[in-house]
């Protein structure tokens, strides 16, 4: 008997060293140690054994099989080894071949840039404020000191709404402008008032690439009791620094707007000179940026606050002009034409 | 507006040492903006006087000839094509890299050395007409011969010393040394003052501290002696008194009305004003110079010397200089004579009086007009002048009289035989009273936000000519002078400005306001908007599109929408833009026809403000986020998880409340919806307080057709209102605690009748035993083969769960015995 357990373990012993894959070494465990196996076998003919020779057999068999299981637990640790092995030595996954393509919506560039304004904005405690789109003539023009008949309408050709008219308000337009939002911010909330208006505006003017029959501004507004012009600069100033991450620097010459005394316009450094002059910004190192100026008395006292206790500044710039700026858009009617191959540019 | 820098010099004295570009950089910074710096010299820049020094006919050319023409440093060959060249003959040479207009027409050319018939020509011998000189004085030279023109210096031309030598650049001697400036009109909106040569120089002195000539120095005015005493036989009758604050004028006689001198043409042409009579152009000259528009009539054609200023009567017209006939209205200012309508007045004249070359006596009229009265006839009547452009900013009224006495002293300058018949007509009915304003230094300082000392405020303001005188407590008593006073200057904001831009802005400091910390107010919707745009193209794969806020008649009516809910613009710039929209869908459709071009399957959506007529004044504004969701029919497209794009668009609809944790009541059908949905497949989301909130459909196979989109998509449109959404009450999210206990999990393939809405077996089986049953979801719709045609197979995977313990064999049984039950009594049958 115990010759015959011998024979069995040298027998296992030479097929477990040969054994070359995990599967065969599986199939081994299964041919010895399973239940059909040749010990459980061998335990089977133990009754025939007599029975003082038992214990020594029974022994003898248990000692074997755990001696084959280790053998096959070695094995099979040399052999998984081995799998890693090849697999860390595989070079032939091709790491070039691309990426999972996920298709991901794409979100307008007028909204990523207004989004980013309304941020910067907010961090210096302005509020996002908005108005309606079809306005009164009083709030796009009488309140905001353009009496009826002032060459100032001619600066903004005006699409006026059919059969409306209104004895306060007088006709409706589709606002020129964001500034109307002053007139009814300053009534809503009085002063101090600290607010930034983005929104949609029209112009009754012929299309080309560089002008639209809408587009959006940017109106600002802020108003407390010791508010100057020099504070409008370090304002601006932070504003651009922060929006084109770089520095930049703002100049002021004056301007002409009915709604603001003293009218300026603002500059800011060329983008791409940033003041040394280049042929973008025709060597003058300075690009046309924005209207603004102190607000008007007429215009406060229309919103119904006291010009002689609060005085402030207001300004309004093209954000869709900023927005062809900052990604290098030549032709303003690609913004509202819906075309996915333009739109898609944007994530 | 033009401004010729030569002109200004003769008004004041801009230092030597400035440049134009550097006179164009300060004035834009400190008054308004100069657009362009334009410079004679420059557009004449490598045009020389050249000798012809030997000539020979052309070998291969019968009409041409080839010189050897002298130009300083070098002879140069150059063939050329005129008849009356000869040697010796002093011609104008455009060399390579000089800029001509050939043969006087079209857009400027830069000459280059190239070959005539197989000669080389180093340059151009020009006609007249190429360089911008007056025509030769015999009319049959090609090319002008310079030495017999009449030059405006007196130079000759010859080998001695003093004398023009070939070479010589043609700008020196013609003395083209000017600089034009181009101004904006815009930026001169609020200075009427600043509409003239002479306005412009008092600016520039201002600027630059400068000596500014009085007006009547630097060009002769007519004298007290030359006006005569009698009484003038003009009478005029201002019936309307606001029309005219002021009306002078004269009667001149033995006028001779020819071409004017050639520095009175230059003078026109460089400001870019075209030379027509000597007559006409003194008044342009005029109004160009000194900033006062001013008209002349043919005495003999007005037939009487009393004239009226009124406003037009009904049927009345007038024939303008222009030749255009306009039906006056009874708004119009004009000027008769009883019979005629002689000007609309501040206008334009009209043709009946105008000068012409039989013109021997004319009334010369020097006026103010009521700026707003002018404006409005000017739009009425489409015609916007010069003088309109200077009447409406409200001129000074002071410069009438100086006007008119300047205009009589240039015609009998070139009519030394005119004489005046009578004196003078002064109609000043509306003298402004000096105005008078009391600023406060401090406050100027304040409001700027810089150190400005009332010393040099008091120098700033006495260089733009106010008057300047202490006033109690530190405040300063300010005289503004006539020409800032009619409009421009009234408060002591207006200072502000004043001292701002000449205390220069570019040395403002730039510094922070000092605030309190304060939370802004919150924008609800506006922040609405953006969250929406993250979940909607960030995580739901649409792309937002921008429309315009109009669609065209037919884009309505093919979107079957109804017409009287429209706003119309009164005008407008295309027939697609002639409504406002009431809903974003026809412009989103026309969006999906022109990227199917490109793409068959996407979606699309837009955030914007629909404007609906509710016969209040003010028409509902509401902002909607309306998407589209296209998808593609054809199967070869597989690579979709869509399975219908209604459901897409629920799906969309739903992961989006969720994500902005809307309360919301379940889809309901619409009954309601505009015609632009499918009738059948239309469904609507209510809010808790049965606001509407989204809907969802699929697009009426009608509108798919009139949109030219019913070819392989189908198209569901899903609209959210962000308006409404906005005022709801938000959930707050609360934590649910996690399920300690394992659930159980079966599917279920239910039979049951086609018509059969899926949401009563969903409740059949959730509400069979509601506290174990957690859920019941669809997760498969199987219509077809094996299956009953009358029925359609619903598979439902369902959770069994319980909070407290662990679900036994019993608690499955049950359930599915429940579950049974409620699903046979709607008629249903397990699979």
């Amino acid at each position: 008997m115990k010759d015959l357990i011998q024979k069995l373990i040298n027998e296992a012993e030479n097929e477990i060293k040969s054994s070359l894959t995990l599967a065969s070494l599986e199939e081994l465990r299964i041919k010895y140690l399973g239940r059909k196996g040749s010990f459980t076998n061998i335990m089977q003919n133990l009754k025939s054994v007599r029975s003082e020779e038992k214990p020594a057999i029974g022994q003898a068999l248990n000692a074997a099989k755990n001696e084959l299981e280790q053998h096959l637990t070695t094995k099979q640790k040399t052999l998984e080894e081995e799998v890693l092995k090849q697999q860390l030595s595989d070079d032939s996954f091709d790491t070039t071949r691309p990426g999972t393509h996920y298709e991901t919506g794409h979100i307008h560039p007028l909204s990523q840039v207004q989004k980013e304004v309304e941020e910067i904005f907010s961090q210096m405690g302005f509020a996002i404020q908005d108005g309606p789109e079809i306005e009164s003539e009083y709030y796009n023009f009488e309140a905001l000191n353009v009496p009826k008949d002032h060459p100032a309408r001619d600066m903004q050709d005006t699409f006026f709404l059919a059969d409306k008219s209104h004895d306060h308000h007088g006709r409706m337009v589709l606002r020129t402008q964001t500034s109307p939002v002053q007139i009814r911010t300053m009534e809503k909330f009085g002063a101090p008032l600290r607010v930034i208006v983005p929104g949609r505006v029209f112009r009754y003017e012929a299309t080309d690439a560089s002008h639209d029959s809408t587009f959006y501004q940017v109106e600002g507004l802020l108003i407390d009791k010791n508010i100057s012009l020099a504070n409008l600069k370090g304002v601006m100033t932070e504003f651009l620094t922060r929006l084109f991450k770089k520095e930049t620097k703002v100049r002021f010459r004056p301007g002409y707007f009915p709604f603001v005394e003293p009218g300026i316009e603002l500059d800011m450094w060329c983008l791409l000179c940033s003041g040394m002059g280049c042929r973008v910004c025709k060597h003058t190192g300075w690009m046309e940026f924005m209207g603004a100026g102190m607000v008007h008395a007429n215009v406060l006292k229309a919103g119904g606050i006291d010009p002689e206790v609060y005085q402030g500044w207001a300004f309004g710039f093209g954000l869709t002009r900023l927005v062809m700026m900052k990604y290098g858009i030549d032709d303003i009617r690609l913004l509202m034409g819906g075309d996915l191959r333009f739109l898609e540019q944007f994530s | 507006m033009k401004i010729s820098l030569n002109w200004l010099k003769k008004f004041v004295e801009i230092p030597e040492n400035v440049t134009a570009q550097e006179l164009a950089h300060l004035f834009t910074i400190r008054a308004a903006e100069v657009e362009g710096v334009l410079s004679e010299s420059e557009l004449l820049r490598n045009i020389v006087v050249g000798q012809i020094a030997s000539l020979a006919q052309h070998p291969n050319a019968d009409k041409l000839r080839v010189t050897q023409t002298n130009v300083g440093k070098e002879t140069l060959q150059i063939v050329c094509g005129a008849k009356n060249i000869k040697e010796g003959m002093f011609v104008v040479v455009a060399l390579p890299g000089s800029q001509v207009r050939w043969h006087g027409e079209g857009d400027l050319i830069t000459l280059e050395k190239t070959q005539l018939r197989g000669i080389d020509s180093h340059g151009m011998i020009c006609g007249a007409d190429e360089v911008g000189l007056p025509p030769p004085s015999n009319p049959s030279d090609d090319v002008p011969d310079l030495a017999t023109y009449e030059l405006t210096k007196d130079y000759v031309f010859g080998q001695d010393e003093k004398s023009i030598k070939p070479g010589t650049p043609l700008a020196f001697v013609l003395n083209k040394n000017d600089v034009i400036l181009e101004i904006d009109n815009k930026s001169l909106t609020h200075r009427p003052d600043l509409w003239g040569h002479y306005g412009i120089a008092r600016e520039m002195a201002a600027i630059y501290n400068a000596k500014l000539k009085p007006y009547e120095k630097a060009v002769p005015l007519a004298k007290e002696k030359d006006i005569p005493t009698t009484k003038s036989p003009l009478a005029i009758t201002i019936v309307d008194k606001e029309i005219c604050p002021r009306f002078t004028s004269c009667i001149i006689k033995n006028i001779k009305v020819k071409e004017s001198p050639e520095w009175l043409k230059q003078d026109l042409i460089k400001v870019g004003v075209r030379p027509v009579n000597n007559i006409v152009d003194i008044t342009n000259h005029i109004m160009l110079g000194l900033g006062q528009p001013m008209h002349a009539y043919d005495r003999k054609m007005v037939e009487t010397d009393t004239l009226e200023v009124r406003y037009a009567k009904k049927g009345e017209f007038i024939e303008t200089i222009d030749h255009k006939h306009h039906d006056l209205s009874e708004e119009d200012p004009i000027i008769t004579n009883g019979k005629h309508v002689l000007t609309i007045a501040g206008v334009m004249g009209g043709a009946y009086s105008e000068i012409s070359e039989h013109t021997t006596e004319i009334i010369l009229e020097s006026a103010n007009w009521q700026p707003a009265i002018v404006r409005k006839a000017s739009q009425r009547n489409g015609l916007r002048t010069e003088a309109v452009q200077r009447f409406e900013k409200s001129i000074d009224s002071e410069m009438a009289i100086t006007g008119l006495l300047r205009a009589i002293a240039l015609i009998k300058k070139l009519c030394p035989k005119a004489e005046m018949e009578g004196g003078l007509i002064d109609d000043y009915s509306e003298k402004v009273a000096t105005k008078v304003i009391i600023i406060r230094p401090e406050r100027i300082q304040q409001k700027i936000g810089a150190i400005v000392t009332t010393n040099e405020m008091k120098d700033i303001l006495k260089r733009l000519g106010f008057g300047v005188a202490s006033a109690p407590n530190k405040s300063l008593s300010i005289t503004v002078p006539s020409w800032r006073a009619t409009k421009d200057i009234a408060t002591e904001d207006d200072i502000v400005e004043e001292v701002a831009r000449m205390h220069g802005y570019e040395n403002i400091p730039s510094p922070l306001p000092t605030l309190p910390t304060r939370l802004p107010e919150e924008n609800i919707l506006r922040k609405l908007e953006h969250k929406s745009r993250f979940i909607l193209s960030g995580l739901l794969n649409m792309s937002e599109v921008y429309n315009y806020s109009f669609y065209g008649a037919s884009d309505l009516k093919n979107a079957l929408l109804p017409e009287e809910l429209h706003l119309k613009p009164q005008n407008f710039l295309s027939t697609d833009q002639t409504h406002l929209r009431i809903s974003l869908v026809p412009n989103l459709l026309k969006n999906i026809h022109d990227n199917l071009r490109f793409k068959k399957s996407f979606n699309i959506y837009e955030i914007g403000h629909t404007y609906t007529e509710e016969h209040e004044f003010f028409p509902r504004e509401d902002v909607w986020i309306t998407g589209a969701i296209v998808s593609d029919n054809t199967k070869s497209n597989t690579n979709q998880t869509t399975q219908n794009p209604l459901l897409d668009a629920k799906g969309i609809v739903e992961t989006y409340m969720q994500n902005i944790v809307a309360p919301t009541q379940d889809w309901k059908k619409d009954g309601l919806t505009m015609q632009l949905s499918h009738p059948h497949r239309s469904i609507t989301l209510l809010s808790p307080s049965e606001e509407v909130l989204a809907r969802t459909y699929e697009l009426n196979p009608i509108v798919a057709k009139n949109f030219d989109l019913s070819g392989q998509q189908t198209i569901a449109i899903f609209e959210i209102n962000l308006s409404k959404l906005s005022r709801e009450k938000l959930f707050e999210r609360k934590y649910r605690p996690i399920p300690r206990h394992p659930g159980i999990e079966f599917d279920l393939a239910i039979l049951i009748d086609k018509k059969t809405a899926s949401i009563q077996l969903k409740q059949a089986i959730e509400n069979a035993m509601p506290e174990l049953i957690q859920s019941a979801t669809l997760f498969d719709q199987y219509e077809g083969p094996n299956v009953d045609p009358t029925k359609k197979s619903l598979a439902y995977r369902i959770l069994l769960q319980s909070p407290d313990r662990t679900l036994t064999d019993d608690d499955l049984t049950k359930a599915q015995k429940a579950i049974m039950e409620n699903i046979t009594a709607i008629g249903g049958t397990i699979r």
